[in-house]
């Protein structure tokens, strides 16, 4: 048993990081109504700041901005940390005032994406301006030197310092919460905006306030652990914001010390896993640690029920219009003309170009379906392309299944899956499905495409794909010494068109109908006999098919799988790209395909501008980030309105004189 | 034996009583009235007639079938279907396509075929969809968004949409909240036309002009217990509903002949 004491103790930083991130996040929700999903990429930010003081310099996180303002030396720690913390403060405030302010009312969705699209830039930016992350190691803040707590367990000292910070800081918070007005007053809000008023809050401050003191804590907490934890762009991003989430909503995001013990718990767990792959012959060895999360996620939300405080649920959770679809030649026709023409003229790279949009045009597709028309959502959405991808593989290498009937069956493996993470929506709703989907996606990511079994050997490039092949008409990418063969982009172009219009023509019909009704009123159209856990199920289905296909496609363009193509931020990308282009229609998803990293438009502004490559994912975020401020309807949609309400212009003076 | 029978119907919310032992009857072909005061219950018994809200105690029964176990959309779809008093309308969908989702029935697999062949009708959807556009008066606002209606034509969409599907009885929720004297009387026309063209109605409504004018039978709800049941003429001389209305020692003449409460 001390051995599991031992592992326990030592997941103690962990545990720490994640109750801290996992208070951060209840105390933006409680104060902004917000869920940060960028809250670890904000904190990673602060830690590099620290990191890079103490070698002497200060990062700008600004392009364009000289790299680095340089001290020449250490500045020591006394300097250091509260350089760190007042950028963590003064991100907080910008990052409230920027995006989450303008977006106070708007639907919880441009939320969501405003954070992915936040989430986005970070992670650029630090790949940016720590490219040398390797080099970056920092020493030591807390006490280090090893301590016996029994006969056979010693562990570092550090780890427990940090669960003993956590805890301290989670006492400070709830006595502030419990007995200052401050405190008092931010709960009020939580409950109810219009009463804080009355007392005379703004509420506006109270979220600055509360986006403030998360991004410190935040900070503190990963500069603290940055000499136990090597600094890496996902590692906060992703692997403890996770968890984190899974705490926060264990104490519902509003009580402090079921959020705390919960990530602490959750943190030593998962150290135990350690050894219980070990001690345990059928206890998986992949993805163990990450799909603890989703289970926290899952029985949180399943047990304790529903309880985001209603600023970020269902009333808000408010969508674009949806037009309606028009289906003919003169829709459907010259846009496919342009494709095909242009993959057989241009040159190579823009073929690429090309091909990248209309893989990433089917993904948007299959969030139009969910998120467009359903109202449901998904992050895990490249996680099914990538189930679907490794099935791929297996169906024409293990089985010599054919062609067209390996990529349907392996389509169909993935909205196996699609239905599994989907069924939570018929107790979830609005932004908690966002969380459910998220963890979801890391779940199978972790748990499926890091196995070998199911994944082959990493080093050789990841599991082979043959080229598709039409009754011996060989339609791939690469054939014999031919590397850019027009005829695959063409297949794709077909491949993209049949599901675009099976899209648009879902849109015209009862099931569309059915789709939109459940979205715009559950409780209605119950009252009209329709059955809404049934209409979900099947967005997630339909939805995670086409994402398969996607996979399928990804998989014979490469003609091998890993799971670089397939993570969980591809996955936040495919949903951010898809809500920029316009997630209601057939035309955002194409929208969304152009715009998406190296696709046609950032080819051609690369071409024009030269140098746009290195900052195409962050000028993505921060586009992204712009649209959901700015555009909530996305691309396709804003320009519809625009034509729309000019022909309005123009149909009314008609009418007068009618 | 009747279209629906509630007996002993029992709704509590934490320890409150919100219905309290209903016998209630709706017979095919006639229109129903429940009133009471404000907060009696009378949502709530729709509510719990239509699955909305569990039910702790009693039974209801629908043309000869038991509905404790089911779901809200399998009512609507045996024929019991219902309106509600904040409409709740598809706004994201046209008029049409309103009452469309509303008289479509679907299986696991429909959307397949959908994805192919998005116009094909099944049966006498269109035709059910029709007479429900006819019968409301909608023909010219069929391609409209519920945002761009009058709040009058608004009430229609939410009425045509529980009749698209040819239901058996339509439990209506307030049709008549904030419609004024003249389009409350047309509104008492629709719904006698509904009847005839064999669709029964149970209806709660604060407009005693109209629930006294149109309904066959009323029961008469307070504090979730039914206080009187009879036809428009016994109710009106009633002393315990003239007590329930406007306390005691009233004369008859005084109880409210056209209230315009909104909501409960």
């Amino acid at each position: 048993m001390s051995d599991y004491l031992f592992y326990l103790l030592l997941g103690s930083t962990a545990g720490a990081i994640i109750a801290m991130f996992a208070l951060g996040l209840l105390i933006t929700q409680q104060g902004a109504g917000v869920v940060n999903f960028a809250y670890g990429a904000m904190a990673s930010w602060s830690g590099y700041v620290y990191a890079d003081l103490r070698r002497g310099a200060y990062p700008f996180p600004i392009p364009g901005l000289p790299e680095r303002y340089h001290f020449g030396d250490d500045v020591g720690i006394w300097v250091a940390v509260p350089l760190a913390l007042l950028t963590a403060a003064v991100l907080g405030s910008v990052v409230y005032t920027v995006v989450f302010r303008p977006l106070a009312h708007a639907p919880a969705l441009a939320n969501v994406v405003a954070s992915i699209g936040l989430l986005v830039v970070f992670i650029a930016l630090i790949d940016q301006r720590f490219a040398d992350n390797a080099g970056l190691r920092v020493g030591p803040i807390l006490p280090r030197e090893p301590v016996t707590i029994m006969a056979d367990v010693t562990v570092p000292r550090d780890g427990l310092w940090l669960a003993a910070i956590a805890i301290a800081i989670g006492a400070l918070a709830w006595a502030v919460s419990r007995f200052t007005r401050f405190g008092l007053v931010t709960r009020a809000a939580a409950e109810n905006e219009k009463g804080a008023v009355l007392l005379g809050y703004s509420p506006t401050f109270l979220a600055g306030a509360s986006f403030v003191a998360a991004s410190v804590l935040g900070g503190l907490v990963v500069i603290l652990a940055s000499p136990m934890i090597q600094l890496s762009s996902t590692v906060f991003t992703f692997s403890f914001l996770i968890p984190a989430l899974g705490a926060a909503m264990i104490g519902r995001f509003r009580s402090v010390w079921p959020t705390v013990i919960a990530g602490l718990l959750i943190g030593g767990v998962q150290s135990t896993f350690t050894l219980l792959q070990s001690d345990i012959s059928w206890f998986p060895k992949y993805g163990a640690r990450e799909g603890l999360p989703f289970v926290v996620i899952i029985v949180a939300l399943v047990v304790l029920g529903e309880r985001l405080p209603d600023r970020a649920s269902v009333s808000t959770w408010r969508l674009p219009t949806v037009p309606d679809a028009k289906v003919t030649w003169a829709t459907v026709g010259p846009p496919i003309a342009v494709a095909v023409i242009a993959l057989l003229v241009l040159g190579p790279l823009w073929r690429g170009a090309i091909m990248t949009s209309v893989i990433a045009m089917v993904l948007a597709l299959s969030l139009v379906v969910l998120t467009g028309f359903g109202g449901q959502t998904s992050l895990a959405q490249m996680a099914f392309a990538g189930v679907a991808a490794f099935s791929l593989s297996k169906l024409a290498m293990n089985w010599s299944i054919p062609f067209p009937i390996a990529p349907i069956l392996a389509a169909s493996i993935a909205t196996a899956f699609g239905v599994i993470v989907g069924l939570p929506a018929l107790r979830v709703r609005g932004t908690n499905m966002a969380i459910v989907t998220f963890a979801g996606g890391v779940a199978i990511t972790e748990f499926v495409f890091k196995n070998p079994k199911y994944v082959g050997d990493p080093s050789t490039g990841g599991a082979p794909v043959p080229n598709p092949d039409l009754a011996g008409w060989d339609l791939g990418l690469i054939l014999g010494d031919q590397a850019s063969r027009p005829i695959f982009g063409i297949f794709l172009v077909v491949i993209a068109a049949l599901l675009a219009i099976g899209v648009a023509n879902l849109r015209r019909s009862a099931s569309g109908r059915r789709l939109l009704a459940t979205r715009s009123n559950e409780r209605a159209a119950s009252a009209a006999g329709i059955d809404v856990a049934r209409v979900k199920l099947q967005a997630f289905a339909v939805s995670s098919f086409i994402a398969g296909i996607g996979g399928c496609l990804i998989a014979y363009r490469f003609g091998n799988v890993s799971d670089a193509s397939f993570g969980t931020i591809a996955s936040l990308a495919a949903l951010a790209v898809a809500y920029l282009g316009g997630i209601t229609c057939v035309s955002g998803a194409v929208t969304a395909g152009a715009l998406t990293a190296s696709g046609v438009v950032f080819y051609s502004a690369s071409q024009i501008t030269g140098t746009l490559g290195q900052w195409e994912t962050l000028i993505g975020g921060v586009l992204l980030i712009v649209m959901a401020v700015a555009n909530p309807q996305g691309i396709a949609g804003g320009v519809r309105n625009r034509f729309a309400t000019r022909r309005a212009a123009l149909r009314a003076p008609v009418r007068a004189v009618r | 034996m009747a279209l629906l029978e509630a007996r002993g119907l029992t709704v509590s919310y934490g320890g409150i009583r919100a219905n309290d032992g209903i016998d209630l009857d709706c017979e095919a072909g006639r229109v129903v009235g429940l009133i009471g005061p404000n907060g009696a219950g009378k949502t709530t018994f729709i509510d719990a007639i239509t699955g909305f809200t569990p039910v702790a105690a009693g039974s209801v029964t629908f043309d000869g079938r038991d509905l404790a176990s089911a779901s809200p959309s399998a009512r609507a779809r045996l024929g019991l279907t219902r309106t509600f008093q904040s409409l709740e309308l598809f706004e994201d969908l046209s008029v049409r396509d309103n009452l469309l989702a509303a008289a479509e029935r679907s299986s696991w697999w429909s959307f397949v075929g959908d994805v192919v062949r998005p116009r094909r009708r099944h049966g006498d959807v269109a035709d059910r969809v029709d007479w429900a556009l006819d019968t409301a008066d909608l023909h010219d606002v069929v391609d409209t968004m519920p945002d761009q209606l009058s709040h009058g034509q608004r009430k229609l969409v939410a009425m045509a949409r529980a009749l698209a599907a040819r239901p058996k009885l339509v439990l209506l929720d307030e049709p008549a909240a904030g419609l004024d004297t003249r389009e409350s009387q047309a509104f008492g026309a629709l719904m006698r036309a509904v009847v005839v063209d064999g669709i029964s109605l149970f209806v709660i409504d604060h407009d005693m002009g109209l629930m006294l004018s149109v309904c066959d039978d009323l029961y008469v709800l307070d504090f979730g217990k039914i206080i009187a049941h009879g036809t428009p003429e016994v109710i009106r001389d009633d002393p315990a509903v003239i007590d329930a209305y406007l306390g005691e020692s009233t004369a008859p003449e005084q109880l409210p002949i056209h209230t315009q409460e909104h909501g409960q």
